[in-house]
């Protein structure tokens, strides 16, 4: 008894001593283990090809580019596809920047419709014009394609910097819905929405800014993506990340909430914990908000409100519900152009009515001499680089919505009227313009449907643009001299 | 509510918080009410066929037992009786009565046709617009189970609120396993405590059943589609690679579910039966049934071959009980003739089996020769080739895709088109991950004492790892699996039976 007295104290002695060498080990070992199942992880993703949907770097003047150098394999949209950017990011394979003797250029300018990753290169339209006019005309005709998801005309018009570089003969800009809102849109969190701005006030002159991309890389979300960038370019599990993004864009509260605790951990713990007992006093009442939803999903029947009850199915396809209001989700569109907003948030209550509508008036005439001194500009380098310069209104799966929650007409101005309007820039700067949307609307809705996946075309798509503008680049071709 | 979606797993959580903090009644009521919540969030009209069908059978179940107690032989047999034609009755229409109808009218029209003179048109087949409530194969067998024990002489459960949570047990609700009432009862009343190693357990089992579904199974899933769904003529190696990519799809996609409905049990204390003893190593089809879906078969053989006769009778006898057993569980996957075939076939190679097992025993040094490491595998290799050629029958939606699926067995010489998108998809490393990590935890259970780096002195028998890589494990598996997922969750397969 005297003996194991004072051998059990020494023993708690020990316990207490030691815990927190335990506590400390364990913390250790949580941290060697999660480093090597993200390794794991990478591994396993590399050799699977998932986890490469992450294109873009950031770039202070024309906002984003994309990533050379960079494997991809895009996801989002079709089966998936295996693309490469070369060194200066481009995708045709063996490309080189010296322009072989002989041989025709068209380089082909646009957002993610022209960039078609949902399609192998080959199976592009720009590929596939390229092709069938080398056979036709019996001469090499390279189309490059310098699409770029989201881009808007004015980085199109900025991105000719590096276009010249490839000394093409034929420039072709690719105009897609809503491209006329985004020269005036400011940055919002998703990357593909950092643009410059460009604005052509009466009695000025065209002005293209970009302190807005300058002003965005202050913010400590582009901190954030800075200092992440060795991850960004290479880490497949940050591809997951980007391609969640771009899916769920910046208005999924679940992906906002997530977004800001890596960025701001500090404050979103502390606006968490205020927020916390408000959320714990709704739980009540939002479980009677869930078992009431359910009795009234009993009751209603879904064809009563075909489109309320389609709309809120988990699931739905927006395509069969109401495609005016499609979003175009690759290029971000979630977090779109908050700029197309402002003229919105006027009230339209009737005493104001008129003045709404003036002012959107107003608004739409200013973004669209905009848009034609961006086409005269282009043009003017593209002859000063002796190539000329046209236009391709590009077809579109819906009319897409300008900001997120207003409708597709809210500037009264759905994508066929947005088409004339292209149309009639390009009628004053003589600037040829071919309008593939009319092509693809002659189309019955079946038919129109297996040309697009949700927004981008398939490579049916593809092959049906190639056939319809085939005829227009060879028309352009032959107005010039060989070179 | 599918255990792999979004609203499954934030519904879980709360579920469980609130039921370690009632006790009693108050547990068993709160276990009722989720389940019927999570039953009726599909459509909610069925919650009332379950509480109707729960609430007649513990009436029946009361009144037999009250007829045994006091020896009335003849109501007990009514009241079985009637509780019998219930459930099966229900079952029957929800399932089956569309195919009885289509396949009545088809014979007739044909008949007509014989012995009329004048070609008579047929008679317009009346097609029922009833939807399969979910789980009702499972819950009508548990049904089955109740009354007929209690007929037997078991004891019923008086409480009303406790058959209903055994009724609707959200955990087993859809997909099984099919429970006993006699464990569950005693489960609920005294489930295990909750504690540290109870909490990663039953994680375990979530996140290894939701890995097998998402990482596997669906993209599988998505891959042998449009094999199966096709009436073309595939190559060789396609039909193969289909054949054997729903094999796998099948056994995933079912364990999965099976696992997460048994992790999601166990966070509330109670151990739901194991359904799935690895099946695929099975030496003979005989063991295959006793480890895959080891709840119906452990049913069919007590409610249905027992029954029957069982083995009792001779060769003859037993053969045709164990092949109408087999029709019955072909039959009750689904009201069509394929699902019938499949049973039949497993029927004729369960006999098959036996047979060969008798002449084993006769003959010792066939016995000898095969009973090694050569005769296992074997045995293996042929009882998993057997699965594959039923299972391929058992996913065609009809006999004429499943015919057209063994005919492409012989283009040797056309292309295989499957390959390259298994090599895009990410499969192949999933499955040999999810392989290592299974024969990893095989042999840490085999030998206990060898790594020791990969666990704790003092951890509890529960738990196979220590936390810092249980963790690490949970990392990669919930990566991979949003890698790995789909636009929307998929169904499980057995969610259709």
């Amino acid at each position: 008894m005297v003996v194991s007295a004072p051998q059990k104290k020494t023993e708690v002695v020990v316990a207490k001593s030691t815990r927190p060498r335990h506590w400390l080990k364990t913390l250790v070992l949580i941290v060697v283990w999660q480093i090597l199942a993200l390794l794991v992880v990478e591994l396993v993703m590399s050799s699977a090809g998932i986890g490469e949907e992450e294109i873009f770097r950031l770039d202070k003047e024309i906002g984003f580019t994309h990533i050379p150098n960079k494997r991809i394999y895009w996801k989002q949209e079709g089966p998936g596809v295996l693309s490469y950017f070369d060194s200066d990011g481009m995708r045709e394979p063996n490309l080189k920047i010296a322009k072989p003797a002989g041989t025709y250029r068209v380089a082909v300018l646009g957002d993610s419709l022209v960039e078609g990753l949902q399609s192998p290169i080959e199976k592009t339209f720009g590929y596939r014009v390229g092709q069938d006019l080398s056979e036709k005309l019996h001469r090499p005709i390279e189309v490059l394609n310098f699409g770029n998801s989201g881009y808007s005309t004015a980085q199109e018009y900025l991105q000719l910097k590096k276009v010249w570089k490839y000394s093409p003969d034929l420039v072709v800009l690719g105009y897609s819905n809503r491209d006329i809102y985004e020269n005036w849109s400011p940055p919002d969190e998703t990357i593909t929405n950092v643009r410059p701005y460009a604005l052509h006030l009466p009695g000025s002159h065209l002005i293209v800014d970009n302190s807005s991309v300058t002003g965005w890389m202050r913010s400590p979300r582009a901190k954030f993506l800075m200092q992440i960038a060795w991850i960004r370019e290479y880490s497949h599990i940050w591809g997951l990340v980007s391609a969640a993004e771009t899916q769920f864009g910046h208005d999924n509260p679940i992906y906002i909430a997530i977004s800001e605790l890596c960025t701001k951990p500090g404050k979103t713990i502390r606006a968490a914990w205020i927020a916390l007992p408000k959320l714990i006093s709704e739980i009540p009442q939002n479980l009677l908000k869930s078992i009431s939803a359910l009795s009234v999903s009993v009751s209603t029947s879904p064809t009563a409100h075909p489109q309320k009850s389609a709309l809120s199915a988990p699931g739905t396809h927006p395509q069969n519900v109401q495609p005016s209001v499609q979003t175009d989700t690759s290029a971000g569109s979630a977090g779109q152009s908050a700029i197309t907003r402002a003229p919105d948030t006027i009230p339209t209550l009737p005493e104001t009515k008129g003045l709404a509508t003036k002012q959107r008036g107003v608004f739409v005439e200013l973004l669209t001499r905009t848009l034609g001194s961006l086409f005269a500009e282009m043009k003017s380098e593209s002859t000063k680089h002796g190539a000329k310069f046209c236009v391709v209104a590009m077809p579109c799966r819906a009319a897409l919505c300008p900001s997120p929650g207003t409708s597709g007409d809210t500037f009264a101005l759905n994508y066929p009227d947005e088409v004339e309007v292209v149309k009639k820039l390009c009628l004053d700067h003589s600037i040829p313009i071919f309008d593939s949307e009319t092509a693809m609307a002659e189309l019955t809705p079946f038919m129109r449907s297996g040309n697009f996946y949700t927004n981008h075309m398939t490579p049916k798509g593809h092959a049906f643009m190639a056939k319809a503008l085939g005829p227009f680049i060879e028309k352009q071709i032959q107005k010039q001299p060989n070179p | 509510m599918i255990f792999s979606s979004i609203q499954y797993l934030l519904f879980l959580p709360v579920v469980v918080f609130l039921y370690w903090r009632t006790k009693g009644s108050m547990r068993v009521a709160l276990v009722v009410a989720s389940s019927y919540f999570f039953y009726m969030s599909w459509l909610p009209v069925y919650g009332l066929l379950l509480l109707a069908l729960s609430s007649i059978t513990w009436l029946l179940g009361q009144g037999l037992a009250k007829a045994y107690k006091e020896n009335q032989k003849t109501n007990a047999k009514v009241f079985l009786t009637l509780g019998l034609l219930l459930n099966l009755g229900c079952l029957c229409y929800y399932k089956y009565a569309n195919f009885f109808i289509l396949n009545t009218l088809q014979s007739v029209n044909w008949l007509r046709g014989l012995f009329v003179a004048s070609q008579p048109a047929p008679w317009d087949v009346p097609i029922l617009n009833v939807v399969l409530p979910l789980g009702i194969s499972f819950f009508v067998f548990e049904f089955v189970h109740y009354l007929a024990d209690i007929y037997k002489g078991n004891k019923p459960i008086n409480s009303f609120m406790e058959f209903s949570a055994f009724a609707s047990f959200f955990p087993s609700q859809i997909a099984g396993p099919i429970k006993r009432y006699q464990d569950f009862q005693d489960k609920l009343k005294a489930p295990e405590t909750w504690s540290g190693p109870l909490f990663f357990e039953a994680s375990a089992l979530i996140v290894q059943g939701l890995f097998k579904k998402v990482a596997i199974a669906d993209p599988i899933g998505a891959l042998v589609f449009p094999a199966f769904s096709t009436m073309q003529t595939l190559s060789a190696a396609d039909a193969w690679i289909a054949s054997i990519g729903f094999v796998i799809q099948v056994y995933c996609d079912f364990s999965g579910y099976t696992d997460i409905g048994r992790g999601s049990a166990l966070l509330l204390g109670i151990r739901l039966p194991v359904n799935f003893e690895l099946p695929y190593l099975s030496v003979d089809l005989a063991e295959f049934w006793r480890r895959w879906h080891m709840s119906l078969s452990s049913w069919m053989r007590d409610y249905v071959y027992i029954p029957l006769g069982g083995s009792r009778g001779g060769t003859l006898l037993s053969s045709r009980n164990l092949l109408i057993t087999m029709v019955a569980c072909g039959f009750w996957h689904g009201a069509s003739w394929h699902y019938l075939i499949f049973g039949g076939l497993h029927g004729i190679g369960l006999i098959g089996n036996r047979e060969w097992k008798n002449i084993l025993k006769r003959s010792e040094p066939l016995n000898a020769a095969l009973d090694n490491w050569f005769g296992r595998g074997l045995g293996i290799f042929l009882t998993l080739l057997f699965i594959t050629a039923t299972d391929t029958v058992f996913r065609s939606p009809d006999l004429p895709h499943a015919f057209n699926m063994f005919s492409s067995l012989l283009q040797v010489n056309a292309p295989c088109t499957l390959m390259p998108a298994i090599l895009k998809s990410g499969i192949i490393q999933f499955l040999s991950l999810y392989f290592s990590f299974w024969l990893l935890l095989e042999f840490m259970s085999r030998h206990p004492d060898k790594l020791p780096w990969l666990r704790d002195s003092y951890q509890d028998a529960r738990l196979r790892f220590a936390t810092p890589v249980r963790l690490a494990s949970w990392t990669a598996a919930l990566i991979l699996m949003f890698a790995a997922r789909p636009t929307e969750a998929v169904p499980f397969v057995y969610f259709q039976f």
